[in-house]
């Protein structure tokens, strides 16, 4: 009976010492991450790389890819929403123009970003 | 009291092993907010390269840094040479190869591309004859800005309140010669027709103590080559083993081209027309060229 105490005791203090290790001191540590793991401000970044390489390089399968690599494909509410955002907050045209120009080639087209086209035509 | 101890280690044991299955197996930590350098390796080059075009097509250098920020050195040359190399590859506009390769030597970066187009050579302009529009007058012939009155009568005297007019000779506008003449063609029959273009420029060098006149390479310059249903271009320097004005095109058999550089405007440098070789004996060979063009004005 003793011996039953004593075994239940060392296991409650060695999973308590397991738990402390493995997710206190040492935890998993990640080194191959994604896109999509990324931190959010990281993430919107990813999204303008993605848009501003597109201008240099019109590689439209190559954007694709990328913005699947973050966890956004068709119909890409990322991208559509963070463009949406941008143009609600005052961002200026040069930021906008090359994810606008981006989502419009991915054939997404949203009422918002159709009135700020509109609005940014002479 | 010895066996109980042993009972306790073998809990702890037992215990420990369960919760390392746990929390490394099972449910690890999960990380949500990780940033670039933590992405597996395919990603970050990526991230790199992005990062290179972005800076290409907007030039805000100062965020191209932060981006790459806390990426390996190493890794961020490496990648930025290979994104340099397939812009180049890919008939890239002169001044997206010109920042790609100012970011690649920014970052320590370098190779014959990077030394072509983030080095001095590229800002080489096409030399351009000119003509300095007047000459100034010898001091001889400056007027005095003083009056005299001497008993000769003779002796010019100015008004002061006129100012002096320089003695301007006005040159005879005449035509510019071209900026490059053919110094040299060099035919040969190959199985597949190639043209071979090498820029050069005569300068003058100090050689312990004396002038000497050498010819240079001429990197980075623009050609272009418009066939009858294509056009190509290419920048000189690419092959710095073959010298630094070097470039070369694949060219269609039995088609026409015009050679320009800089621009694909105006009188063609060169005009070309590929036939086979005749006599040879050696079945279908074409004629290639290697024509070496000179500058006519300082480089």
């Amino acid at each position: 009976m003793k011996r039953g105490r004593l075994l239940l005791v060392g296991l409650l203090v060695g999973l308590g010492l397991g738990f402390l290790f493995g997710w206190g001191l040492w935890p998993v540590q990640y080194h191959d991450t994604t896109p999509a793991q990324l931190r959010p401000d990281y993430r919107d970044e990813y999204l303008r790389l993605v848009a501003l390489s597109y201008q240099v390089e019109p590689d439209l399968a190559q954007a694709r890819a990328r913005l699947a690599a973050m966890g956004d494909t068709a119909p890409f509410p990322q991208l559509v929403a963070r463009i949406e955002a941008w143009i609600t907050a005052g961002a200026s045209p040069a930021a906008l123009e090359p994810l606008i120009q981006l989502a419009r080639d991915l054939g997404v087209d949203t009422p918002v970003m159709r009135a700020y086209l509109q609005e940014a035509q002479p | 009291m010895k066996a109980s101890w042993v009972w306790l280690a073998v809990g702890v044991a037992l215990g420990l092993a369960a919760g390392l299955i746990y929390t490394w197996g099972i449910q690890p930590v999960e990380f949500y907010d990780t940033y670039p350098p933590l992405m597996r390796e395919d990603f970050r080059a990526d991230w790199i390269r992005m990062t290179a075009l972005a800076y290409a097509y907007d030039g805000d250098l100062e965020r191209a840094h932060l981006r790459l920020q806390r990426l390996a050195p190493e890794e961020i040359r490496q990648e930025l040479l290979q994104t340099l190399d397939a812009a180049v590859a890919s008939g890239r506009p002169l001044s997206a190869l010109q920042r790609l390769a100012t970011l690649a030597q920014d970052y320590g970066a370098d190779s014959p591309a990077v030394r072509v187009y983030a080095g001095e050579e590229t800002v080489i302009l096409l030399s351009t004859p000119t003509r300095a529009p007047t000459v100034p007058p010898p001091a001889a012939a400056a007027p005095s800005p003083t009056s005299t009155a001497t008993a000769t009568p003779l002796t010019v005297t100015t008004t002061p309140t006129l100012p002096p007019i320089p003695h301007v000779i006005l040159p005879t506008p005449t035509p510019l010669p071209p900026p490059y003449r053919i110094s040299q063609t060099i035919e040969s029959c190959l199985p597949e027709p190639r043209l071979a273009i090498s820029l050069t420029a005569s300068v003058t060098v100090t050689v312990r103590g004396r002038e000497q006149r050498q010819t240079i390479g001429l990197p980075g310059k623009e050609l272009w080559l418009l066939g009858t249903d294509d056009a190509d271009h290419a920048f000189t320097g690419l092959r710095p083993a073959q010298g630094l004005g070097y470039a070369d095109f694949s060219v269609k058999p039995e088609h026409s081209y015009n050679l320009y550089i800089g621009t694909p405007t105006g009188a063609p440098v060169a005009t070309l027309k590929t036939a086979a070789c005749t006599g040879t004996g050696e079945g279908d060979r074409w004629q290639s060229w290697l024509i070496i063009l000179q500058a006519t004005g300082s480089p």
